[in-house]
């Protein structure tokens, strides 16, 4: 399942655990376990981590910095390597 | 004296159950060499005394963490007597993944089926003998936080101290199990702690702790480094199997009520659905800015306006009163609070608008929004995630240019740069309001959200353009983790509110502040010229300028000032246009200066045209490029220039 999720992911045919767990048939609660440990492994990294405003940027008109404010995942290059080999 | 070792997942009730167990016979303290916290305490059952250790909360024993390695080790080194894993009932899948790590590692394993009370109301039902006789340890039922079952806990776990455990042995398929036998092999007759499949298995995992501590062997090493070379990277089948496993185990064993609709999936469905969630997103955007200005403009606007004249008329009959000197009079009245004034008089709408955006955001529906446009956004080359930079573009484009930092690729990251500047910051919204006052009054907010709604579709066609033409690349794909809605925190809102309010009101006091001056200046240059008129050195540079503003309807030379010193700031428009028409009433000049159709197009090349000082010296910043803050400065003025004149010739054939 984990591949799979990956392979998902990579296609751009998933925007959420939400449609991974459609996508795959299984609960969403498994796809978030999936989502996690696919996270843990670092095949997915957490996108402009590096990236933080500390929320005080004048005229951001979010109440949080916007790296906060919902996180996105993407294919690490473990990940990426990872579905070119297979 | 025993010893019991405590693991869990995190937030599994285990520290509860520690301290349900130890009460205050505990102390704590730091395992070796590392920060992680190290609790341990004591209890006594039949007279006798244990010791118990809380192990770190971990999901996995792999090497991810310091959490997990010190519970791994304690588990393998600490030779605890029994190891007490707190698994939450309501979500046992998941915990039993750790469980089987711990079995596979040999460890001698009781079960604590924790916050059973929660999974009963839940409707889970678990089957915990066959569970129990499957996994082949014992499973005890408990609530740690009501302290149900922990008297049972502890008198199985004392029962089991000595029991005889053999690790368990998960068939991984054909190609590991070989691979797992080849390493058994090799590390057999060498001096290490740890238990061989175990290591193994780990090895084939890439767990860096463990490889670092076989590497020393060469056999071994070479061993590691032929799997690297033929790329056999097994870790993601391992964990995969393991799971597996974990659904052979409790097949028919859980009973869990089917699709459990939570209050933010019921909402979900509605606001991100695939045909309603665009317009939906559309339709309180056009909520939004229609309550802007009848809260804003119609309701607070006027306060502000009669407290602005009220001071400015006061501060006028002051210096008069004390025979100031008539430049200072002029200057004051007309520069000052013609200009900063009729800035000022829209801090309510900002109050208002920015009031309900952080609403939407604090409730969680900005991500939504995201979501729902991600599937448009990547039609025009662009990547869902883009559309942060977007939002935040719309309170200030400095900001919005800084969080393409979030896109990694380089590709996604100049278009969003180079789009930014479309999506309409709160320093054009004066510019929007007075216009829309002066000629359409009644149509507020669907004009404002019509403005708004172009700047969004001139960002894709031109993201389209460059995808197609500067930046081809690959696409990047991610998936996005979406808050739950929550109602809005009231603190966090009107802090958000009081900074945007705040950081207008600075820069009406500074920037706008300075340019209204030097053109104040200019606009009394040479001396004896008439204030403000065609003749003063302001009127003859703007007259330069005004013939090249002519087809797009707008060819006075008061407009084509107030457009380049909204180069310096946004704000500085209205500044300008209040500061030239003064004394009159801005909307009352603006409707004797321009037409209908002209207002419309001034406003189009205000919504397009260079972005202000800030935003292109932001863009240099981040593109660590001249050229590209000089192509973002000329492009922008060519297409809003472009798309006022095409407004205005297009528009003049039909009105």
């Amino acid at each position: 399942m984990l591949k799979e999720c990956l392979k998902l992911i990579s296609e751009g045919s998933v925007k959420s655990t939400k449609d991974i767990a459609n996508k795959l048939n299984i609960s969403e609660m498994e796809a978030n376990q999936f989502i996690e440990q696919l996270k843990q492994m670092d095949y997915l990294k957490k996108d402009g981590s590096e990236f933080s405003c500390g929320g005080k940027c004048f005229g951001c008109n979010l109440s949080n910095c916007p790296t906060n404010s919902f996180m996105t995942f993407s294919l690490s290059e473990k990940g990426k390597f990872y579905l070119k080999k297979l | 004296m025993h010893t019991i070792a405590l693991v869990g997942n995190p937030n599994s009730g285990k520290t509860t159950l520690f301290n349900a167990i130890t009460g205050s016979n505990q102390h704590v303290g730091n395992w070796p060499g590392v920060t992680v916290e190290k609790k341990e305490g004591f209890f006594t059952y039949n007279k006798e005394k244990y010791t118990l250790v809380d192990l770190p909360g971990a999901y996995t024993l792999g090497a991810f963490s310091e959490d997990e390695i010190v519970a791994r080790d304690f588990v393998l080194k600490g030779n605890p007597d029994v190891v007490i894993n707190v698994i939450d009932a309501t979500n046992i899948k998941r915990n039993l993944y750790l469980t089987i790590q711990l079995l596979e590692m040999g460890a001698n394993v009781v079960l604590a089926l924790n916050m059973i009370d929660e999974a009963n109301t839940k409707k889970i039902n678990i089957d915990k003998k066959r569970l129990s006789e499957r996994l082949n340890v014992p499973i005890v039922e408990t609530s740690a936080a009501k302290k149900i079952g922990v008297d049972e806990l502890l008198k199985v776990t004392v029962e089991n101290i000595g029991r005889n455990v053999s690790p368990l042995e998960i068939s991984y398929g054909k190609d590991i199990d070989e691979e797992i036998t080849k390493i058994i092999k090799l590390l057999e007759n060498k001096d290490f702690l740890y238990p061989k499949r175990w290591m193994a298995i780990k090895i084939l995992e890439n767990d860096r702790d463990i490889i670092s501590l076989v590497s020393s062997d060469s056999e071994i090493k070479e061993y590691i480094d032929n799997l690297i070379k033929e790329n056999k990277i097994y870790e993601l089948d391992i964990v995969d199997k393991r799971y597996d496993y974990i659904k052979t185990i409790t097949k028919d064993l859980i009973e869990e009520p089917e699709n459990v609709l939570t209050t933010t999936d019921k909402i979900d469905k509605i606001l991100t659905n695939y045909i309603f969630g665009l317009p939906i997103f559309a339709l309180i955007m056009i909520i939004v800015f229609q309550l802007t200005f009848k809260i804003g403009q119609d309701f607070l606007g006027g306060y502000v306006e009669s407290f602005i004249e009220f001071i400015a008329g006061f501060i006028e009959s002051l210096l008069i009163s004390i025979n100031a000197n008539e430049l200072l009079i002029s200057f004051i009245s007309e520069g000052f609070f013609g200009g900063v004034g009729a800035v000022l008089v829209f801090v309510p709408l900002i109050v208002v608008l920015y009031f309900f955006l952080a609403i939407l955001e604090d409730t969680g529906y900005m991500a939504r929004a995201a979501y729902v446009m991600d599937s448009l956004m990547r039609k025009v080359g662009l990547q869902g995630k883009s559309f942060i930079s977007m939002i935040v573009g719309f309170g200030c484009n400095v900001p919005g240019i800084m969080s393409t930092r979030t896109l990694d690729n380089k590709k996604d990251r100049m278009i969003a740069i180079l789009i930014n500047p479309f999506m309409s910051c709160g320093a054009r919204l004066p510019v929007y309001m007075v216009f829309i006052a002066a000629f359409f009054p009644r149509y507020g907010g669907l004009v404002l959200f019509s403005i708004y709604a172009l700047g969004i579709a001139i960002a894709f066609i031109m993201a389209k353009l460059f995808s197609k033409t500067l930046f081809k690349g690959e696409e990047t794909h991610f998936i996005m983790e979406l808050p739950p809605y929550r109602l809005p925190s009231m603190n966090s809102v009107f802090r958000d509110m009081w900074e945007k309010v705040w950081g207008f009101l600075k820069r009406a006091g500074t920037v706008i502040f300075l340019v209204v001056t030097i053109l104040w200046v200019l606009s009394m240059l040479p001396a004896g010229v008439e204030p403000y008129s065609k003749e003063s050195l302001l009127g003859r540079i703007g007259s330069f300028f005004a013939p090249m503003f002519t087809p797009a309807g707008f060819g006075n030379w008061q407009a084509s000032v107030s457009l380049f010193a909204g180069i310096a700031a946004k704000e500085a428009i209205v500044g300008t246009l209040g500061m030239l028409y003064s004394p009159m009433d801005l909307t009352e000049a603006l409707r004797m200066n321009f037409s209908t159709l002209s207002a419309v197009s001034y406003m189009v090349m205000v919504l397009l045209y260079t972005p202000c000082a800030a935003t292109i010296a932001t863009v240099k910043r981040e593109t660590n490029s001249n050229g590209w803050a000089l192509f973002m400065a000329v492009y922008t003025f060519l297409l809003g220039y472009i798309m006022a004149v095409l407004v205005y010739q297009i528009g003049s054939l039909f009105i």
